[in-house]
């Protein structure tokens, strides 16, 4: 029986009178990988923001891994990021000053105790073990989206959350840096990930469409055998040629 | 790792916390040279005080008698009394106790042979001392310790020079007019039948009682007057910086139960004021500077703030905590003061130093608790400085920080 990680019920985030959020049903399965797509506005970071526990719902309920989110306090909900949540940057976030070891030990500092050697391993794991003593104005795009990764995984979460984490891209960095999802979702990692890249999307086991804070579509592989135009179109993806 | 964050972010920062710091070094330099010259400043603006003249006088105890013949009283005569100088040498050893002044007075005759001694000549005022006898010039002779007059005195203004044998003397301004005698001149003074020839070796004019009188050397007025090893007046000075002058007073008078010691309240209370107010003066100088530099301290975490928000939306993002985002702040600002306070601890030395050298005219001695003194106000006031940035940083929400709002 697959066990449940995330179990999202009538999820809603209202910013003054604007609805990022309406009425969101989600669940997501331990191991799974989910993609969220859908236009600019459609609600899907706001969604992997509570999902990661930095934002609270103004209505609904969240659980994540056994923990009711919605009624943690802040202390607790910094308690859970840490624990809990790994996170992916489409702009990467690392601290500008420490070398791309120093960004990943940050996590770790943060979560317990900071590891050098256990660092320095998670680096080795994305392809960074020559780049550790570098500042991120030393690496490319590609290089501090993987110390991004390492620091999302050195704390050993339960759940990865990514936003756009291709979006500011090459081709060839793009693919590096899927594969290294492949490999985590290969070993049991569950993962959402927030794309406009159908590309992206089509390697999840689900790809979920949002519209005006809504799910559209929450629909199972084979992207691109079942997303008919009309929906890419409305998600302002590109349709790929099958 | 706290450590490594922190001096990773200090060297990324430091041009610009490197303008805080000589902020906060300005206003811990005052803050280490008062300290530095608090041990001391007291002492020597107190002694610079005392040049203007003592606060403790020694007199000899009156003894009256009741003198009549047959039924008839007269009255109380006040028989002259002196101090034996020997018994006054424990006095330098009392504590705040930085000089002492023996005189002898006499009245003497310039050209005749009565005068007898004087008494009540406190304070060095024979203003009030009735002339007996018949002579026509009778002026007060005092006896001193010249040298020591001198450097007690420094403001008294000699015309010539000041004696340096026991038979030359000064002579106030207006006796010298009223004795018609000018520098290098002779005179003929007369005590009891004694008569001893003096000679101007300079013309004195302080303002006071003394330009009435003759300044002779202790040991001269002495022999003339067939008292050795006696006076008739002390003149103390004492510093009020560390003890009270009271306490000193009382000291002294322990010391000499047979003599009255009195204090000058007057000069106590001024010099008192005018410590107290040179140490107002440079604390709040001090504390103005300290402000300035705390101002500058929060303007410039405020700035750093503003411009990490993203790093510190990270750090939430991440799971920090925000006893840690506001320790990482906190000590970033006390790490300023730390810099501030000892580059402004050795500042303000050299200050002192060159205070003490040029106003003093001696060397400071470094004060032992100026070092963490001035470093413990330098961590106190950059701490209270970044309250307020570590604040806003606590505010800072990371959903929209970490999308570039």
């Amino acid at each position: 029986m697959t066990e449940t990680m995330v179990r999202a019920i009538e999820l809603s985030r209202i910013y003054a009178e604007v609805k990022a959020l309406n009425g969101v049903n989600l669940e997501v399965a331990r191991g799974e990988w989910v993609s969220v797509m859908g236009p600019s506005g459609s609600g899907k970071t706001t969604l992997l923001n509570i999902l990661g526990g930095l934002d609270q719902p103004t209505s609904g309920s969240l659980e994540t891994n056994g923990t009711e989110v919605t009624s943690l306090s802040p202390k607790e909900l910094a308690h859970f990021r840490r624990e809990t949540v790994g996170l992916v940057f489409q702009q990467f976030h690392l601290v500008p000053y420490l070398t791309a070891l120093e960004n990943v030990m940050l996590a770790q500092y943060f979560h317990s105790m900071a590891d050098e050697a256990e660092a320095r391993v998670a680096l080795e794991a994305v392809g960074l073990g020559g780049r550790l003593p570098h500042l991120p104005a030393q690496l490319s795009g590609g290089e501090q989206q993987r110390v991004c990764i390492a620091r999302a995984l050195i704390n050993q979460p339960k759940i990865i959350l990514a936003d756009e984490p291709t979006g500011n891209l090459d081709a060839a960095n793009e693919e590096i840096v899927l594969d290294i999802f492949r490999h985590l979702h290969v070993q049991g990692h569950t993962l959402i990930v927030v794309t406009h890249d159908i590309h992206v999307g089509e390697f999840a086991d689900r790809l979920i469409t949002l519209e005006h804070g809504r799910v559209l579509h929450s629909k199972v592989n084979g992207l691109k055998r079942v997303l008919s135009s009309a929906e890419a179109e409305a998600a302002r993806i590109p349709v790929l040629q099958t | 790792m706290f450590w490594r964050i922190l001096l990773a972010s200090l060297r990324h920062q430091r041009a610009r916390l490197g303008i805080a710091a000589l902020a906060m070094a300005l206003g811990s330099a005052l803050v280490s040279g008062l300290l530095n010259l608090s041990g001391d400043i007291g002492g020597h603006v107190g002694r610079e005080l005392r040049a203007y003249g003592a606060n403790i006088i020694i007199r000899p105890q009156e003894q009256s008698l009741l003198v009549g013949m047959g039924g008839l009283e007269y009255g109380e005569v006040t028989a002259p009394q002196t101090l034996a100088e020997d018994n006054l040498g424990p006095i330098k050893q009392v504590k705040g106790v930085v000089g002492m002044l023996p005189y002898l007075y006499a009245v003497v005759d310039a050209s005749e042979s009565q005068a007898i001694s004087a008494e009540n000549q406190e304070e060095g005022n024979g203003a009030d001392v009735t002339i007996m006898g018949d002579s026509e010039r009778p002026v007060i002779l005092a006896g001193v310790d010249l040298s020591a007059t001198r450097s007690i005195n420094r403001w008294w203004q000699v015309q010539g020079r000041w004696p340096q044998s026991p038979d030359e003397i000064l002579i106030g301004k207006r006796a010298a007019e009223m004795l018609d005698l000018t520098l290098g001149k002779s005179l003929l003074v007369t005590y009891g039948g004694q008569t001893q020839t003096l000679r101007v070796a300079g013309v004195l004019e302080t303002g006071a009682a003394e330009d009435d009188q003759l300044v002779a050397s202790l040991q001269a007025v002495q022999t003339l007057t067939s008292q050795p090893g006696q006076v008739t007046l002390v003149m103390v000075s004492a510093l009020t910086t560390d003890r009270s002058l009271d306490a000193t007073a009382a000291e002294v008078q322990a010391m000499l139960p047979a003599a009255e010691v009195r204090t000058l309240a007057q000069f106590a209370q001024a010099e008192e004021q005018v410590l107290n107010k040179v140490r107002l003066l440079v604390g709040l100088v001090a504390a103005l500077v300290l402000l300035a530099g705390a101002l500058t301290v929060a303007g410039t975490l405020n700035t750093m703030v503003i411009e990490r928000r993203t790093e510190i939306g990270l750090m939430k993002a991440l799971g920090a905590s925000d006893k840690r985002v506001a320790n990482l702040f906190l000590v970033e600002a006390m790490s300023v003061g730390i810099f501030g306070g000892l580059a402004g601890y050795l500042g303000g030395l050299a200050l002192a130093l060159a205070i003490g050298w040029r106003v003093f005219d001696t060397v400071i001695t470094p004060t032992l608790w100026a070092l963490p003194g001035t470093l413990l106000v330098g961590l106190v006031v950059a701490w209270a400085a970044g309250l307020l940035p570590v604040q806003r940083a606590l505010r800072i929400d990371p959903v929209i920080t970490l999308r570039g709002e």
